[in-house]
C-alpha cells in the first residue's frame, strides 16, 4: 500500500531523512516513533506529497506520489502536527471549503461533515468559529478534516498531543474504528503507549534512519525476561542454557528468545528446588526504544 | 474547479473582513466628497458649453481629485493592505498546510488569491465610479456613450493602480515568514516607489548636472556700441540655449526615474483620457507610462507565483 524506497530530504545542510526503506501494507496501523527531529513529520510531509524529495520514491497505492500528488491527496487523509484552520470561519464552513475540492454535492458534504464531526465529538461546535475553539477541539476538527474523502489511508501526525485523557482515549477509539472499517493508518507519536495501544506495527525513526519495523507482538515475544523465585536460591549458572542469567534481589531473571516456562520448572524441579514463583516480564516499548536509540534502560 | 473554489473564498474573505471594510469605507467617503466637487465643478463647465461660451468639458474632470488623492493614497493603501498577509498568516496558523492536503495545486491557490484580490478591487472600483455616476445623475446630467467609456477606462486603469499596491503585498507575504515583517516589507517597497524614487530622482539630476547655468556677465571690452549689442545679443542667445539644454536634461533625468513611480504612470494615463480640445495633454504620448504601469503588477505577481511554488511548508 505505501512503499518509501532510499528516500532522502535535506535542508540546506541538514540531513532530515536519510535513504528511507518503509514498506507499509494495507489496513495496518503503523506507528512511527523517534525522538524530537527524528524525521517523522518530514517522512509524513513526503509521502503526501507536501515536499519534494532530495533523492528516492514513494508509491501509495501503486501512484508515484513525486509525479502525482494531486491523486495520493485524493485517497489520503492528513493531520498535520500542527493543524490549521481558518480562524473567522465556523467548523463548518471550513469543512465545506476543504470538501469542495473533492467535487462532493453541496448535500452530500453537509450530510458526510455532520457524521465526521458527531465522530470527532464536536457536532455541538459545529456553528462556532474556529477562533474560539480550545487546541483540543482543533486537534478534533483536524481529524475530521483528515476524514473529509473517506480515504483509503490516513496520516497522523502527533494526533493526541495537546489532548485531554478524554481525547486521548477517544481518538485511540476512533483510530481502532479505521482499522476495523480496513483503512490503513500511519500514526507518528512520541508516546509509546499510544502505539502499543492503537498500533499493530512499530517503526522506530532516529536521526533520518529507521532502526526498526517490527509487529508489536513481536517485538514484545523477542525481548522475553523470565523471573524465578526458588527455595533455596537456585545457582544461576544452571540456567544458562536459556539464556543470559541476572541475579536480583532473591530473583533470576532470564532473558531468553522464548517462553521457556516449562523447562525452566523441570531443571529447578531436578535440581530438588521449590519454584516460590515464575512469571514473564515483558519490557515496556520504553525499553525497547531507549535501548535502539542508544539511551539506557 | 478548485481555482474558482479558492478564488471565491478569498474574494468573501476580503470583502468581510474588518480591515478591508474600514479602508473602504475611508475611501467611498473620499470619493463622495471628491465626486460632489468634481461633479460641481463638470456642470458649471458643462452649463457655459450649453449656453455656447466654451468646449464641451471632459468627463475626466469629474475624477481629477478622487484620481490623484483619492486612489493614490487610499487606493494603494487598500491595495497593500489587501494583500500583504494572504500567504504569511496562512503560513503563521497552519491553514496553508491544513489546505495544501487536499488535491488542489499550489499555482491554484495563489492565481485563486489573486483573483479574488482583483475581484474585492473591481468591486471596490465599481461601487466608487457608482458614486460618480449617482451624483451626476442627480445633478440632472446624463452621460453619453463615450462619457461612459472614459469612465469604464478610468475604472480600468483604477483596478490596475490598486493590484499594483495588491501584487506588492502579496509578493511580500510570499516571501516573509510572519505577517510582520511582510507588512513592514510591504511598506519598505511603498515608501520606494511612492516617495523616495521622486526625491531621488531631483537629487540624482543635481548630482549629473549642478546648479542651472548662472546669468553671464557681460564685460565690454570698450569697442563701438554696435559690436557690444551685437555681442550682448548673441551671449544672451546663448545663455538662453544653455538655459533651456539644462532643464530639458533634468527633465529627461527626472521623467527617466519617475516613469518607475506607478502614482506618476497613474496621473499621466488617467489625464490623457481626457481628448477635450482645451485639453493641455491632449496628444501627449503615454506609451512609455502604460508599459511601465503594467509591468509592476506581473512583475509583482510573477515574483509571488514563483516564490510560493518554491516555498518549503514545514
Amino acid at each position: 500500500m505505501i512503499e518509501v524506497k532510499n528516500l532522502t530530504k535535506i535542508f540546506g545542510e541538514f540531513k532530515a531523512l536519510d535513504r528511507l526503506n518503509l514498506k507499509i501494507e494495507e489496513n495496518e496501523v503503523f506507528g512511527l516513533v523517534g525522538p524530537n527531529g527524528a524525521g517523522k513529520t518530514t517522512a509524513i510531509d513526503l509521502m503526501m506529497g507536501m515536499l519534494q524529495p532530495t533523492s528516492g520514491s514513494i508509491t501509495i497505492s501503486g501512484i508515484d506520489v513525486i509525479r502525482n500528488p494531486l491523486e495520493v491527496k485524493k485517497i489520503c487523509g492528513y493531520l498535520p502536527e500542527k493543524v490549521g484552520f481558518y480562524e473567522h470561519m465556523t467548523a463548518i464552513e471550513n469543512l465545506l471549503y476543504f470538501s469542495e475540492f473533492y467535487k462532493m454535492p453541496k448535500k452530500e458534504a453537509i450530510s458526510n461533515i455532520n457524521e465526521l464531526l458527531e465522530l470527532v465529538g464536536i457536532a455541538d461546535d459545529a456553528d462556532k468559529k474556529v477562533g474560539e475553539f480550545s487546541k483540543g477541539m482543533i486537534q478534533r476538527l483536524g481529524l475530521a478534516q483528515a476524514l473529509l474523502n473517506n480515504p483509503k489511508i490516513i496520516f497522523l501526525d502527533e494526533p493526541t498531543s495537546g489532548l485531554d485523557p478524554k481525547g486521548v482515549t477517544d481518538f485511540k477509539n476512533i483510530i481502532k474504528k479505521l482499522r476495523k472499517d480496513g483503512k490503513t493508518v500511519l500514526f507518528s507519536t512520541h508516546i509509546l503507549s499510544d502505539v502499543k495501544e492503537a498500533c499493530n506495527t512499530l517503526g522506530i525513526l532516529s536521526k533520518g534512519k529507521l532502526l526498526l519495523k517490527s509487529s508489536i507482538d513481536d517485538l514484545l515475544k523477542e525481548n522475553i525476561n523470565i523471573v524465578v523465585e526458588t527455595d533455596p536460591l537456585i545457582d544461576p549458572s544452571i540456567l544458562k542454557s536459556f539464556g543470559e542469567v541476572k541475579v536480583k534481589d532473591s530473583k533470576v531473571i532470564v532473558k531468553a528468545e522464548e517462553d521457556f516456562r516449562i523447562e525452566i520448572s523441570k531443571t529447578i524441579q531436578q535440581r530438588g528446588c521449590t519454584i516460590k514463583e515464575i512469571h514473564l516480564l515483558e519490557p515496556s516499548l520504553e525499553e525497547i526504544y531507549l535501548n535502539l536509540i542508544g539511551g539506557i534502560t | 474547479m478548485s481555482l474558482i473554489v479558492v478564488a471565491k473564498k478569498e474574494f468573501v474573505d476580503q470583502i468581510r473582513s474588518k480591515r478591508f471594510i474600514a479602508i473602504l469605507a475611508v475611501m467611498l467617503l473620499f470619493s463622495i466628497f471628491s465626486f460632489y466637487q468634481g461633479v460641481n465643478e463638470f456642470m458649471k463647465d458643462y452649463q457655459s458649453f450649453v449656453s455656447g461660451k466654451v468646449q464641451r468639458p471632459s468627463i475626466t474632470k469629474i475624477f481629477r481629485t478622487f484620481g490623484d488623492m483619492g486612489v493614490t493614497t487610499f487606493g494603494s493603501i487598500l491595495g497593500l493592505f489587501m494583500g500583504f498577509d494572504l500567504i504569511s498568516r496562512e503560513k503563521e496558523t497552519g491553514s496553508l498546510k491544513t489546505l495544501l492536503s487536499h488535491p488542489v495545486y499550489r499555482d491554484q491557490i495563489i492565481n485563486g488569491k489573486a483573483i479574488g484580490g482583483f475581484a474585492a478591487l473591481f468591486l471596490v472600483v465599481a461601487l466608487t465610479l457608482t458614486i460618480a455616476l449617482g451624483t451626476l445623475t442627480m445633478r440632472g446630467f446624463v452621460p453619453s456613450f463615450e462619457d461612459l467609456i472614459i469612465i469604464g477606462k478610468f475604472g480600468a486603469v483604477t483596478v490596475v493602480f490598486l493590484f499594483i499596491f495588491f501584487s506588492i503585498g502579496l509578493f511580500t507575504s510570499a516571501i516573509m515568514k510572519d505577517s510582520g515583517t511582510s507588512l513592514l516589507a510591504a511598506f519598505g517597497i511603498f515608501i520606494t516607489i511612492m516617495a523616495v524614487i521622486p526625491i531621488f530622482s531631483s537629487v540624482i539630476a543635481d548630482a549629473i548636472l549642478g546648479s542651472p547655468p548662472d546669468p553671464t556677465v557681460f564685460t565690454l571690452s570698450g569697442d563701438s556700441e554696435e559690436v557690444s549689442n551685437k555681442t550682448m545679443v548673441e551671449e544672451r542667445k546663448k545663455f538662453i540655449k544653455e538655459v533651456e539644454e539644462y532643464w530639458k536634461k533634468r527633465r529627461t533625468i527626472i521623467d527617466s526615474f519617475k516613469i518607475l513611480s506607478p502614482a506618476n504612470n497613474y496621473v499621466e494615463i488617467v489625464s490623457s483620457l481626457d481628448l477635450s480640445k482645451t485639453s493641455p495633454v491632449r496628444g501627449k504620448d503615454v506609451t512609455k507610462n502604460f508599459v511601465s504601469f503594467i509591468i509592476p503588477p506581473l512583475a509583482f505577481f510573477t515574483l509571488s507565483y514563483v516564490s510560493f511554488l518554491r516555498l518549503e511548508i514545514r
